[in-house]
């Protein structure tokens, strides 16, 4: 009886505890303030990432950008005011906002600003470093992107893996792996998940050796595959056919392919190889020129190739084309280098305007490193690529908007939930893909598994 | 009161009947040593356990800290355990990761090898104290309980250069945690509960077992399984076939669900075998299995045949768990690796790491057996970095004993960031710290060579990124304080004893290209291609041109370094020069700057040419070698690389 009578007593204890810290907690949150009286610190604001403490363009619905100061101090503030909404205020030095007040602030401020501002308060003075201004676009960018990660190394591989990554927030979700796979096959089947499939039709396209092998890293074995041709394989799903690119032959490489929006038209890349050059001479004399080609969709093939970037006479390599939704401007690579286009540090993005047959190098967006892979967001206002300017190693994936006027503004990397992250992990992030919804695929391996077992 | 006599009555092991038969004293009390009387005797003995108890830790202190200490320091440096919450989600990302994490933690500290000694001497001895106490293994039973530490053990020893390719960090760590989850299924099981209760532990313990050990958790459904049987054939009802179908159920289904719901990079195929060393499925590497097979049957039997009662007389069958563990030291012993350049290897290897250069010459001397390259490499780079390259190169011995490891491990694996670290090849070393790192996984040697790599060649954040690994970790921030240094300021490098000769090397082609995974000759043949530069460099490329036997690119070195330095030519230089002016019939020579020692040894060498002249290479060898083995005339003249070990393929690394 007695222990049945303490218990809700207990109870309403440890309820009324709860809502007073719940209470003291709330105020003193709501208590820190940024300091009225600062004064301008003396030196520069230093944040990992690097690239928050610029002024840039944001879609509203990207996940919190956090970021940790680096800048010595005994204590930080940093607010997050817009015209509209509560100002978010985060204490200490390392950033980390909260999703939802994030996204409160960020929806109700569409095409305002948002203005950051860093105070760090040294021997008791509060300072303050020049207020960040990221500009909210009116447009979303996809919520999901899928890539690919791999580790630099020259002979193996390690573990590629799949992560499909939900941009609203840090969700992210290993969607394959080459663990699961045999030695034997791994490349294979790191390379069956990313050939460029035709927008409509069951039809894609990959990069194949002559003996018609998958070509897994494009770049990684054109220097074995330069004594020998590569071409670009189509395949349907529903006729069981497949064809190669029409003028393959020997002592040429064909790669990178992209399917135009409207599955009209397949860009990719092709290079003359000479005859019989050396592994170390390809650099200098096997380079990428950007093509088209009409897809006939009646025969699954493609017509004759139609050069839209001569990079090979200004001695460069022009590879991973990108066309944009609208069709209009097709985004890509150039490098000085044939052999492994995608890795050298003179790796820089350049867009194409079908319009007017114009390109330029997009010199906001380019680092001395390497910048590739570019993709574009589906409504063609963001677009994604791979740059290892952090560390000139490992490649991390940045966003940069892309305005009416066909002006690309200040690139950022993607948010992380804990801002060291980047630092601390060792892996490139390659191949991007945007997505508008998860992908599935595991969920069928539990299938698949007990179908094995019951089937045998 | 009672149940202490009770206990002490139950301890008492074996035949009472000599206390008990008071007037039967006529019978010897102390056994004729080496009887089988004298050991049946210490078989029974009341303080037998724990005598057995005491030499078995000290055999194995002797193992850890002594005969093995280079094989357990390099489990240390293999794998890198960091303090923060990246690396726990790393581990928690796959099947046994958490075990892999534990066991990256107790391994750190064999970076000291007298506490890393302790704590696995520690380990072992848990496990045998538990495996005693589950399956009752007391008194004349006892020897049992030390047979799975001993398996144990085995599966570090037994490695060889394996170790360098076994992609499971920590893994001897990982087997101990993994057998304690194991025994913990088989207490769990020994216990007598409602079948419904029972059922539950089953599956609680299959859902947390498994993904923390893997493989280790099936064994210990196993066992839970064959003491849930026994229980059910003493009541002999029917609701207690309850939990061993949920046992068995959960076995089959929870891998499969946690490689459905939570673990994304699982391969379907190793489901039920995670957490295992990466062994191959050759016919050399089948027998690595061994321990880990005997291991598990030997769990498997124990569960089904204990508790075992003791034979009511005293009969040689009390001898059969002593003899069993007699059998167990007899296996251990004749598949632990035991080929000393291997070990050897490792201590220099140590050695240089930790920059004691004549700790390294110290090893070189003590080896008795024809050396390994790398033996001889480690050797030279010891010689090259206490000035005596050019002076001694020869006093040591040469060799070329091929090392017997299933899957022909290049040098470059085991030791290419190092040595193309110290010889100014930054690329290639940040190159091969890369493919270790990418196929191996993070190690202290190369976390610091890419730092220094980096530091190098001028890439402070790469170097920064790198370091602040070394930061993470439980016992190498000293280390990393130190490359700290480095890196801000790449110029201190010059003044460090272990580094001092770096940079001067790095001003030259370091242009990353294929080095056909070839360590040693890629070295040799890059140096000979290379002109000019600072003394340091000039004296490797004239002494890799010497080893190349190429006079046409060693004089202009041979001038360089004469004319431009004007230092005193090393002994083996001069040596070199001598017999390249002589065999070239030229006239390079400036007396002057040769030691009369060596004109005079030199002409009595010629004398001793033309003495054995028409000879066969081979006999002529054995005549000259007390004279000249330490000349580079001798180097020239014959192949010191032996190459009889070469030819025996048959020799065993597991025979003594």
């Amino acid at each position: 009886m007695t222990s049945k009578r303490r218990f809700p007593r207990l109870l309403y204890l440890l309820t009324a505890l709860f809502c007073l810290i719940l209470a003291g907690v709330s105020l003193f949150s709501s208590a820190v303030q940024p300091p009225t009286d600062s004064l301008p610190a003396p030196d520069e604001l230093s944040v990992t990432p690097v690239s928050y403490a610029e002024n840039l363009v944001i879609p509203y619905n990207i996940a919190p950008l956090n970021f940790r100061i680096q800048n010595e101090a005994y204590d930080y503030l940093t607010s997050f005011v817009s015209t509209k909404g509560k100002p978010v205020v985060i204490k200490g030095n390392d950033v980390r906002i909260n999703k939802q007040k994030w996204k409160n602030l960020l929806e109700a401020n569409k095409g305002e600003a948002l203005l950051v501002t860093v105070y760090v308060k040294r021997d008791g003075i509060w300072f303050h470093f020049p207020t960040i201004r990221y500009q909210i676009a009116m447009e979303p960018i996809d919520s999901w992107v899928l890539y690919r990660t791999t580790q630099p190394s020259v002979s193996y591989r390690g573990e590629m893996v799949l992560i499909q990554r939900n941009l609203e927030s840090f969700k992210e979700k290993t969607i394959f792996s080459c663990t699961v796979a045999d030695e034997s096959n791994k490349a294979e089947l790191s390379n069956a998940l990313f050939p460029s499939y035709h927008p409509t039709l069951p039809v894609y396209a990959n990069t194949v050796d002559k003996n018609g092998k998958l070509v897994a890293f494009m770049n990684q074995e054109l220097s074995t595959t330069f004594n020998e041709s590569a071409s670009i394989l189509l395949t349907s799903t529903t006729v069981n056919e497949a064809n190669s690119s029409k003028d393959s032959s020997q002592n040429k490489l064909e790669a990178f392919p992209s399917w135009s929006k409207d599955g009209k038209y397949l860009f990719s890349s092709i290079a003359v190889t000479g005859s019989n050059p050396t592994k170390a001479s390809a650099g200098k004399t096997v380079h990428f020129n950007l093509v088209r080609r009409s897809f006939l969709s009646s025969s699954v093939s493609t017509g004759q190739a139609d050069t839209l970037v001569n990079a090979a006479l200004l001695g460069k390599s022009a590879v991973s084309p990108c066309l944009s939704p609208d069709g209009r401007y097709l985004l890509f690579c150039m490098t000085d280098d044939g052999n492994k286009p995608l890795w050298h540090k003179s790796s820089d993005l350049f867009v194409l305007d079908l319009s007017n047959g114009a390109w330029r190098q997009l010199d906001i967006v380019n680092s001395s490193e390497v910048d590739n892979q570019p993709v574009w967001s589906s409504n063609g206002r963001w677009m994604m690529f791979g740059s290892n300017r952090t560390d000139g190693t490992y490649t991390r994936l940045y966003l940069a908007y892309f305005d009416n006027e066909g002006m690309v503004h200040k690139p950022f990397i993607v948010p992380q939930k804990y801002p060291s992250r980047d630092e601390e992990t060792f892996f490139s992030c390659n191949t991007p893909t945007f997505l508008s919804k998860p992908n599935t695929t595991s969920q069928l391996r539990l299938l698949g598994y007990l179908l094995d077992i019951f089937e045998n | 009161m009672t149940q202490t006599n009770g206990r002490k009555t139950g301890n008492r092991p074996i035949n009472p009947a000599p206390s008990q038969a008071g007037p039967k004293v006529n019978k010897p009390t102390i056994p004729i040593p080496g009887t089988r009387r004298s050991i049946v005797h210490l078989v029974e003995a009341k303080r037998f356990p724990l005598l057995i108890f005491v030499l078995f830790s000290v055999f194995v202190l002797y193992q850890t800290m002594g005969i093995n200490r280079p094989v357990f320091w390099k489990l240390h440096d293999q794998a890198l355990f960091l303090t923060d919450l990246t690396f726990l989600k790393e581990c928690l990302s796959y099947v046994g990761g958490l075990s892999v994490y534990v066991g990256s933690f107790f391994n750190e500290f064999f970076f000291y090898p007298w506490l890393g000694a302790l704590l696995y001497t520690a380990f072992l001895l848990l496990v045998a104290t538990i495996t005693s106490r589950i399956f009752r293994l007391k008194g004349w039973l006892y020897p049992l309980a030390l047979i799975p530490s001993l398996l144990l053990l085995l599966t570090v020893t037994q490695n060889g250069y394996l170790i360098y390719l076994i992609k499971l960090d920590a893994f001897a760590y990982v087997a101990v945690l993994g057998l304690l989850i194991s025994l913990l299924g088989a207490v769990l099981g020994s216990k007598k509960r409602e079948p419904v209760v029972q059922s539950l532990l089953a599956l609680v313990y299959m859902l947390v077992a498994y993904p923390v050990s893997g493989v280790y958790s099936i064994l210990g459904i196993l066992l839970f399984v064959i003491f849930s049987a026994k229980h059910q054939l003493t009541v002999k009802e029917k609701k207690h076939l309850i939990p061993m179908g949920v046992a068995l159920l959960a076995l089959w289904l929870v891998p499969v669900a946690y490689d459905h719901w939570v673990f994304d990079t699982t391969n379907q195929q190793l489901l039920y075998v995670l957490n295992l060393p990466s062994y191959l499925n050759t016919d050399q590497e089948h027998l690595l299995w061994l321990p880990y097979l005997s291991g598990a049957i030997f769990f498997l039997v124990l569960s089904i045949i204990t508790p075992i009662k003791k034979p009511t007389k005293s009969t040689l069958l009390n001898m059969a768990p002593f003899i069993l563990l007699l059998a167990t030291v007899v296996l251990y012993d004749n598949r632990t690796y035991k080929d000393e350049n291997f070990k050897s290897e490792l201590r220099m290897m140590e050695a240089s790491e930790n920059g004691d250069w004549n700790q390294v010459l110290h090893q070189a001397k003590e080896v008795k057996d024809e050396p390994t390259r790398l033996m001889v490499m480690y050797t030279n780079l010891a010689l090259f970095k206490l000035d005596k390259l050019g002076n001694e190169k020869y006093h040591y011995q040469d060799g070329n004993k091929p090392r017997l490891d299933p899957r022909g491990i290049l040098d470059s694996y085991i030791a290419g960031p190092s040595f193309f670290f110290h010889y100014g090849k930054m690329n290639y070393c940040y190159r091969w710290c890369m493919e270790n790192t990418v196929e191996y996984g993070k190690s202290v040697t190369n976390s610091k060579y890419f730092v220094l790599s980096s530091a190098v060649n001028g890439q402070k954040e790469l170097a920064r990124k790198y370091n602040h690994l070394l930061e993470r970790s439980l016992l190498h921030r000293p280390l990393s304080k130190k490359l700290a240094a480095f890196i801000e300021n790449p110029t201190l490098l010059d003044k460090d004893p272990n580094y001092c000769k770096v940079r001067a090397l790095t001003n030259f082609s370091d242009f990353l290209d294929s080095d056909y995974s070839k360590l040693e000759e890629f070295l040799i043949l890059n140096f000979a291609n290379t002109r000019g530069g600072p003394p340091e460099m000039v004296e490797l490329c004239l002494l890799a041109n010497m080893d190349l036997r190429n006079p046409e690119q060693f004089w202009p070195d041979y001038f360089y370094y004469t004319e431009v330095y004007k230092k005193p030519l090393p002994i083996h230089i001069q040596e070199a020069a001598l017999l390249y002016n002589h065999i070239q019939n030229t006239n390079y020579i400036n007396p002057y700057l040769y030691h009369p020692a060596v004109l005079a040894r030199f002409d009595q060498f010629l004398t001793m040419v033309q003495q054995y002249a028409g000879m066969p290479d081979y006999e002529v060898s054995t005549y000259f070698k007390p004279s000249f083995g330490d000349t580079y005339w001798f180097k020239f003249s014959f192949n010191t690389q032996q190459t009889e070990s070469a030819k025996e393929q048959k020799y065993s690394p597991y025979s003594p």
